[in-house]
């Protein structure tokens, strides 16, 4: 479904930096990968490249058979809208705007209809269990509570991959197994999840985890 | 948000209070000076109740004084019956009616619609023809000259009917006759006022005011009292214009300030607001997408603040209209102006920060 090859993001600043150097990587539909690695080894990056927010260097990046090289802004910016959906270790959440609210917004620039939009951000957070609180202030909400909205958020838009990074990173760890047995659950219906974490206790919950180092995608380990 | 749209607000509050001032300011300055009250003097006895010294005036004493167009005795007579017939069951009116030398009746300077003006040889023959007004001689019947109609239970014979008098305006609720000719009917009038009217050239009536008493009773000028308009418009008026101005220029000063410190506010706020907009174009929105909102968001807010500085304006000038028993106007285009400027303004006060914001890598956004 997703084709990586060969992809580079050089930055120049002064030096050459490799945020990803020559990454191959295949993603099938329904799959759960964990991309782990230290500090730097270019893992934001890579989400960011499969997820269409980043531009690679250099290397083809297929999705679903079409080069993303050959998309222009319009069509990449609805790719990325309606494909892929977001969570991110600092929630992003808009303060001032109901939790309702803030799961609508992901299907603002989308196709859904604006009467449609509610229903689907209910079912959403539904899914994440916090329907109770859609009309709750975001900023009254717990880390983990907050990290499901922003899952319903991403839930909301039905995208065909989910791109998580560090998703559990400002959460305790029981907190933390929450929100990774949430995620397992979604990949079990059948949602492409990948998943950017420090957590060795998340690898043995995955399908396969990649690791990376120094802009490279090192070893595959399947279970 | 509320005080980034205080710039607006003032600026646009500022603007609409100067405008809708000057306006109404500029109409209370024509309703007080209009170019005939300023060549109009009145001079009357101190004593109200003293009769004799209107026919012991000296007129043409007066009327050799430089400046002075045309003068003359005038008599008003209060709530005076006029009937088409002798017969009290004919036609009836209540009127004022003014008793007028020629002189005076040239100041008066009805437009006739109808027949002419009686002259010297009527005043001096005390002749019964009289003017009616246009009001009158609707509520008369009367249409033609040469009708007769009963004032007090005297016979006149209609000379003429006008529509319109430059001085004396109760004039044009009444009618006019000869001085003389309203002798006879002081008996029937309640309430009579005894003046001597002139018509001054521009500029010379606060002079005339001053040298009238003499002229017209030497003997004892001070129980006299001439009643001239304030000078005339140009003066007063000029620097009505300039302080209107003033204000307006100060009200467009304030609302362009505001609006630079509303485009100011908004590039700060759309820095602090770098992960909203990094999370917008993660769920798909364009850079055109982002920099409407920013657009549109920033117009709503000058809007507001536009629309509460309208109200304040207004407000301002009512009161101050209210205060100074003037007749308040609002002026439908002032406020479409200041509306239709705040939503523009803020249309441009946003293109810098939304253009800001396109710039804003969702990367970069995203990271923390
Ligand atoms: N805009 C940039 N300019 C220069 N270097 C950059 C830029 N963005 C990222 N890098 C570099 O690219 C490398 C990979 O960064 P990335 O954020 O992908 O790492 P990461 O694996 O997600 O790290 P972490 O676990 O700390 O989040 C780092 O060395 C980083 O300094
Ligand atoms: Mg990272």
């Amino acid at each position: 479904m997703l084709a990586l090859e060969g992809v580079s993001k050089v930055y120049r600043d002064g030096v050459e930096i490799r945020a990803l150097w020559n990454v191959d990587l295949t993603v099938e539909e329904g799959e759960f990968i964990a991309v782990m690695g230290p500090s730097g080894s270019g893992k934001s990056t890579l989400l960011n490249v499969i997820g269409l927010l980043d531009h690679p260097t250099s290397g083809a990046y297929r999705i679903r058979g079409v080069d993303v090289a050959d998309l222009d802004d319009r069509s990449r910016s609805a790719a990325r809208g309606q494909l892929f959906g977001f969570v991110f270790q600092a929630y992003h959440l808009l303060a001032g705007r109901s939790v309702v609210e803030n799961v609508e917004l992901s299907m603002v620039y989308g196709p859904v209809p604006t009467r449609a939009r509610r229903h689907r951000a209910l079912d959403a957070l539904e899914r994440v269990g916090l329907a109770a609180r859609r009309h709750s202030d975001p900023r009254k909400l717990s880390g983990g509570e907050r990290q499901r909205v922003a899952i319903a958020r991403a839930l909301a838009a039905r995208p065909a991959v989910l791109l998580c990074d560090e998703p559990t990173g400002n959460l305790d760890s029981a907190t933390a197994e929450g929100i990774i047995t949430l995620l397992g659950s979604l990949n079990a219906d059948g949602l492409t999840i990948i998943v950017v974490t420090h957590d060795p206790d998340v690898a043995g919950r995955v399908g396969r985890t990649v690791e990376m180092r120094d802009g490279r995608l090192t070893v595959t380990t399947r279970r | 948000m509320f005080l980034t749209g205080l710039g607006t607000l003032l600026g646009v509050a500022l603007f609409t209070a100067t405008m809708g001032l000057s306006t109404t300011a500029r109409l209370q300055v024509a309703a007080d000076f209009d170019v005939f009250r300023a060549t109009e003097v009145l001079v009357e006895h101190r004593d109200p109740t003293s009769n004799a010294w209107l026919d012991e005036a000296e007129i043409p004493a007066l009327t050799r004084l430089a400046g002075v167009r045309s003068a003359g005795r005038l008599i008003e007579l209060d709530n005076l019956a006029v009937r088409r017939g002798p017969t009290t069951g004919a036609r009836e009116a209540g009127i004022t009616l003014l008793g007028a030398e020629p002189g005076a009746l040239d100041a008066i300077d009805p437009r006739l619609l109808v027949g002419r003006r009686f002259d010297d040889y009527h005043e001096d023959a005390a002749a019964p023809v009289v003017l009616l007004s246009a009001v009158v001689a609707d509520r008369l019947g009367v249409g033609r000259i040469g009708t007769a109609v009963f004032i007090g239970d005297a016979p006149f014979l209609v000379a003429g009917i006008y529509d319109a008098v430059d001085r004396r305006k109760e004039a044009l609720l009444g009618a006019i006759v000869p001085y003389r000719a309203s002798a006879p009917l002081l008996a029937s009038a309640p309430n009579t006022r005894r003046r001597v009217l002139i018509e001054a050239v521009p500029g010379a009536a606060a002079t005339i005011a001053a040298q009238a008493p003499l002229a017209l009773r030497p003997q004892e000028p001070d129980a006299l009292r001439s009643i001239a308009a304030p000078d005339p418009t140009t003066l007063r008026g000029g620097i009505e214009t300039t302080i209107a101005n003033m204000g307006i220029a100060l009200g467009v000063i304030v609302f362009v300030v505001g609006l630079v410190s509303v485009a100011n506010s908004t590039l700060v706020a759309i820095i602090q607001r770098t992960p909203e907009m990094g999370l917008r174009r993660a769920v798909g929105a364009r850079p055109r997408h982002i920099f409407a909102q920013i657009v549109v968001e920033t117009a709503l807010v000058t809007t507001i603040g536009g629309l509460l500085g309208l109200l304040i304006g207004e407000l301002v000038t009512l009161a101050v209209a209210v205060s100074q028993d003037w007749v308040a106007t609002f002026d439908f285009r002032i406020a479409l102006a200041a509306a239709g400027a705040s939503l523009l303004g803020g249309f441009v006060a946003g293109m810098l920060p939304a253009h800001r914001a396109t710039r804003i890598s969702p990367v970069e956004a995203l990271r923390r």
